[in-house]
């Protein structure tokens, strides 16, 4: 063999290799990326109802009704506390105007864990609510419940 | 080895290093085409994956149509980009209003940021009947049904 063809043979070689780990490193990013959508797509955030109380009460002198949902996070995260949120009948209520206590075994402070049990609680006069109120609770991973709940 | 075989040896060698050096050329420039496309096709796929919105409730009371949507991806959100449709029929961006409920801020940017909560607020007059909410925003889309 001779001398130019060893040298073309190695240039081709090299420049397969460099082709090869340019190759190589696209795809693994493109598989990397189609792992973590896989991963998102299988992250669970649901919630299940588990009750409704609606409870009015005069100890003010006004009607105050107690709206009161539970849920059960039936997913496979700990959801945060502080960002669930509540609407009632489609107007979202501040934050700091819904009560949220875990009920059962809270065993993470702050945080919601699978398997437990969640108390959203609201307090509206009475004579600003219809005989029935829609209450949608969602929480900060997509998750989203609906009911309704007849006024007492 | 005559005169001959030394000028036949260097043009076999010139035209051995010329056919490799012309392949090298192609098959480089088809591979970085190719790098290139699956490099973008990787970037457009991680936007993709990354952005993400719930519409948590739509609503129609008094004249008002009340939308909430929450980041739920892990990149913010252009709000010049959001786009309502009522019944496949697009809304004048003028028309409505559109902020980040203040609770559920994380930054103080413009965007919207992922766990925010924006809020749309539409006046506008419902006849009876079934309608289709949608929103859209950086090329996401999700809608509702809502009776009024």
């Amino acid at each position: 063999m001779g001398f130019g063809t060893s040298i073309a043979g190695s240039l081709i070689i090299i420049t397969f290799l460099v082709i090869g780990v340019n190759i190589f490193v696209a795809l693994t990013d493109i598989t990397q990326t189609s792992a973590e959508l896989l991963n998102k797509e299988n992250e669970d955030a649901s919630m299940e109802l588990r009750g409704k109380t609606s409870e009015t009460s005069n100890s003010t002198g006004t009607n105050i009704t107690t709206l009161t949902t539970s849920l059960e996070n039936r997913g496979d995260q700990n959801l945060d506390i502080q960002k669930i949120d509540l609407y009632r009948d489609g107007v979202r209520k501040n934050r700091s105007n819904v009560q949220k206590d875990i009920v059962v075994s809270a065993s993470n402070p702050g945080l919601w864990d699978p398997g437990e049990i969640l108390n959203a609680t609201i307090e509206e006069e009475r004579s600003l609510l219809q005989d029935t109120v829609k209450i949608t609770i969602t929480n900060n991973k997509g998750g989203q419940v609906t009911t309704v709940i007849e006024v007492e | 080895m005559g005169f001959g075989t030394i000028v036949t040896h260097i043009m076999m060698f010139i035209g051995a290093i010329t056919i490799a050096a012309g392949l090298l050329v192609v098959v480089t420039n088809v591979a970085d085409e190719a790098t290139t496309t699956i490099n973008e096709k990787q970037s457009d796929l991680t936007m993709s994956t990354q952005t993400s919105f719930t519409l948590t409730s739509v609503s129609y009371n008094s004249g008002t149509l009340r939308l909430y949507a929450q980041n739920t991806g892990e990149r913010e959100i252009r709000r010049d980009t959001i786009d309502l449709f009522i019944n496949g029929e697009r809304v004048s961006r003028t028309s409505y209003t559109q902020s980040i409920e203040e609770d559920t801020k994380v930054s103080n940017t413009e965007s919207w940021s992922p766990e925010e909560v924006l809020y749309i607020e539409y006046n506008t007059v419902l006849e009876n009947g079934r309608y289709t909410v949608l929103l859209n925003a950086e090329s996401k889309q999700k809608e509702q049904e809502i009776s009024v």
